[in-house]
C-alpha cells in the first residue's frame, strides 16, 4: 500500500467480507452469490481493485459475472467489478515502481512472449533433448502421466522409485498411484533406483529442465529430493506452459524465484542422461510433458484481461483438489508474510483502521 | 505420438494471434563497472549473505590446510570426497598426511564433499558446477558438509557471464550443453565452504 501511495494513488479499504470462493467450491452458489453481493456494495464506486490473493482475484473477476448471469439486478455490477478487478502485483508493475520491477517486467515480458509461441519451444525442447539423448513423453492428463510413468518403471525394472516433493508430482497423484502398485522404496535400505522429480520450469535452447528442490523449513533440502537428481534412472515431470527461451532468460526467472530476492539454493539444469566421460549423472533420462488442462486455461485467459487467469487458475486447481498441500501452502504464505489473520485484521493491527 | 500431435496442435490453435508485450531491456546489472577486485569482494559478500562461509589462500599449496582445519573446527573426521577433477588431484594433499582422501563420484553415506567450480558468479553469490569428465555434482547434493574451490580468476560478474563462459568451453571440447549443471547459492542441504584460491592479477585489477 506504501508502495501504490508513493506512486501518486489514493489507496482506500473498504469494509469487506470474502469473496465467497470457498462456498462454491463446496457447491453452495446461493452463499457465494451472497458473499458476491457484499463484495460489489463494499466496491462500489471505486477505481480499479487491487486483490492481494490471486486466487480471490480469479474468483471476482471470472466467477462473478457467471454466477450472477441470471441475475437482472446483480449481473451488470458483477461484470463491472470484474472489469475493474486487477491483481496487486499487475497493478505494482503498470504503475511503474523503479526499484525491484525491472527485472519482473523482463521476466513477464519473456513469459508472453513465449506463450505466443509456445508450440515451437516445446518442439525445440522436445529436439535439444533428443540430441542429448533424453526421451520425451507427452501426457494430455494426469491419468496419462501416471500410466506413462508406470511404464517406464516396469520397463527398466531396475528396482524402487524414489519420488522429490514436488507440486507437479502431487497434481498428478504419483505417489498414492505407484505405492498402490508397490513401486515406491524408502531408499533407507538400498539406494533408490529411479529417481522421479518435478521441474520449476524448461529451457527451449539447451532443452534442459531446471530442478529447484524444494528446500525444508529446517533449513535443508529434503535428503529425498537430492536422491532422486543421482539415481541411474531419471524420470522428469514438466508442466507444458513453463518453458523460457534461453539459458539467459532462466538466470533471470530463477533471481525472482524465491520471496526474499537470490537464487534458490540448489538448482539443477537436467539435460539428458550423463555423457560418455561423465563422473555423475543417471544412465536413463526420461522428460513427460503434461498438459493436464493447461491449453483450457491457456485458451479461457486469451480474452482481455489476460495472464491473471493463467498464473492463478492452475495454482489453484492443483490447491482445490489436495486439501493437505492447500493446508501447507496456506500456512507457509502465513508464515512469510508474518500474519496470521485476515486481511483486515492486518489492516486493524497496523493502526490504520 | 497422437498424444504429442493433439498437445502440440491445440497449444498452436490455442496461442495464435495471441497478443505480445513489448520486450523489457533487462536491467542494469550491480556489477556493471567493477573491477576484478570488486568482483571478488562482491563474491564473497553475497555469498556470506546467502548463508556460506568464504576463505581465501595464496595458492593451492595452502588448500590442503584450508580444508584440514574446517574439518577439524567442525569437529568432522578428516576424511572427504573429492571429485576426480585433475586439477584437484594435482593439489599437494600430502602436506596434510591425516587427511585421507578418496577420488570419484558422491556415494551415500559420504559425510564430506570436496569439489571445485568453473565459475563463481559475484551478482548472486552463485557457483557454477557442470557436469563433465571432471566433475560430479552429487557432491554439491548429498554430503552434509561441501568444500568448493574456487580459483580467483573464475569469478565473473552475471549468471549470463557464466553461462557464456560455460558455452565457450563446452565448444573447445567439442559438447554441447553438459547433462548437468548445477548452480549452489548458499547453504542448501548442508553447509557451503568456499575456498577462493590465488592473488587477484595485479596487471587487471
Amino acid at each position: 500500500m506504501e508502495r501504490l501511495r508513493a506512486m501518486g494513488c489514493t489507496v482506500t479499504v473498504p469494509a469487506q467480507g470474502c469473496c465467497g470462493r470457498t462456498l462454491l467450491e463446496r457447491g453452495d452458489r446461493r452463499g457465494a452469490a451472497g458473499m458476491a453481493h457484499g463484495m460489489i456494495g463494499a466496491f462500489a464506486g471505486c477505481g480499479p481493485v487491487a486483490v492481494p490473493n490471486r486466487a480471490c482475484a480469479a474468483m471476482v473477476r471470472d466467477q462473478y459475472p457467471v454466477l450472477l448471469a441470471d441475475d437482472a439486478a446483480w449481473g451488470g455490477r458483477a461484470r463491472d467489478l470484474a472489469a475493474r478487478c486487477r491483481d496487486l502485483t499487475d497493478l505494482l508493475i503498470r504503475a511503474g515502481d523503479p526499484r525491484t520491477d525491472a527485472l519482473s517486467r523482463q521476466v513477464i515480458a519473456t513469459r508472453d512472449r513465449t506463450l505466443a509461441h509456445l508450440d515451437r519451444h516445446l518442439r525445440m525442447v522436445e529436439d535439444r533433448l533428443r540430441d542429448s539423448g533424453g526421451q520425451v513423453h507427452w501426457a494430455t492428463s494426469a491419468g496419462d502421466a501416471v500410466t506413462i510413468i508406470r511404464q517406464l518403471c516396469l520397463n527398466h525394472g531396475i528396482g524402487p522409485a524414489i519420488l522429490d516433493g514436488s507440486p507437479l508430482l502431487m497434481e498428478i497423484g504419483l505417489e498414492e498411484a505407484l505405492a498402490g502398485a508397490g513401486m515406491t522404496g524408502s531408499g533407507a535400505d538400498s539406494p533408490p533406483l529411479i529417481g522421479i522429480s518435478g521441474a520449476g520450469f524448461l529451457v527451449a535452447e539447451t532443452g534442459s529442465a531446471v530442478i529447484i528442490p524444494d528446500a525444508g523449513p529446517d533449513a535443508g533440502l529434503d535428503s529425498g529430493a537430492a536422491d532422486t537428481l543421482f539415481a541411474p534412472c531419471h524420470i522428469v515431470v514438466a508442466a507444458i506452459d513453463r518453458v523460457v527461451p534461453t539459458l539467459s532468460d532462466a538466470s533471470a526467472l530463477l533471481r525472482l524465484w524465491s520471496e526474499g530476492g537470490g537464487l534458490p539454493p540448489r538448482v539443477l539444469f537436467a539435460t539428458g542422461p550423463r555423457g560418455a566421460g561423465d563422473a555423475d549423472g543417471p544412465d536413463i533420462f526420461h522428460l513427460v510433458l503434461l498438459d493436464n488442462g493447461r491449453t483450457d486455461l491457456l485458451a479461457a485467459s486469451g480474452a482481455p484481461p489476460p495472464r491473471l487467469a493463467q498464473r492463478a487458475g492452475w495454482v489453484w486447481r492443483l490447491l482445490s483438489r489436495h486439501p493437505s498441500l492447500y493446508r501447507h501452502v496456506t500456512s507457509f504464505v502465513s508464515r512469510v508474510h508474518g500474519y496470521g489473520g485476515s486481511f483486515q485484521a492486518r489492516w486493524r493491527d497496523a493502526d490504520h483502521g | 505420438m497422437d498424444r504429442r500431435d493433439a498437445i502440440l496442435n491445440r497449444v498452436r490453435a490455442t496461442v495464435a494471434g495471441m497478443a505480445v508485450l513489448a520486450d523489457a531491456p533487462p536491467p542494469p546489472s550491480a556489477t556493471r563497472g567493477l573491477t576484478n577486485l570488486g568482483l571478488i569482494e562482491m563474491f564473497g559478500k553475497r555469498a556470506i549473505a546467502a548463508g556460506a562461509s568464504v576463505e581465501r589462500v595464496a595458492d593451492t599449496a595452502r588448500v590442503p590446510h584450508a580444508v584440514a582445519d574446517h574439518l577439524t573446527a567442525l569437529g568432522m573426521a578428516q576424511q572427504a570426497r573429492v571429485a576426480g577433477d585433475p586439477w584437484l588431484r594435482s593439489i599437494p594433499w600430502n602436506r596434510r598426511p591425516r587427511l585421507s582422501l578418496s577420488f570419484g563420484r558422491a556415494r551415500t553415506g559420504d559425510q564430506v564433499g570436496v569439489g571445485a567450480a568453473l565459475a563463481g558468479v559475484a551478482e548472486t553469490g552463485t557457483l557454477v558446477i557442470p557436469s563433465g569428465s571432471d566433475q560430479a555434482a552429487g557432491l554439491l547434493f548429498l554430503p552434509p558438509i561441501q568444500i568448493v574451490i574456487l580459483p580467483l580468476h573464475h569469478i565473473v560478474g552475471t549468471l549470463d557471464d557464466a553461462w557464456r563462459g560455460m558455452a565457450i568451453r563446452q565448444q573447445a571440447r567439442g559438447l554441447g550443453m553438459p547433462s548437468s549443471v548445477c548452480l549452489a547459492t548458499g547453504a542448501g542441504a548442508g553447509r557451503l565452504h568456499v575456498i577462493l584460491v590465488g592473488e587477484p592479477d595485479a596487471a587487471h585489477p
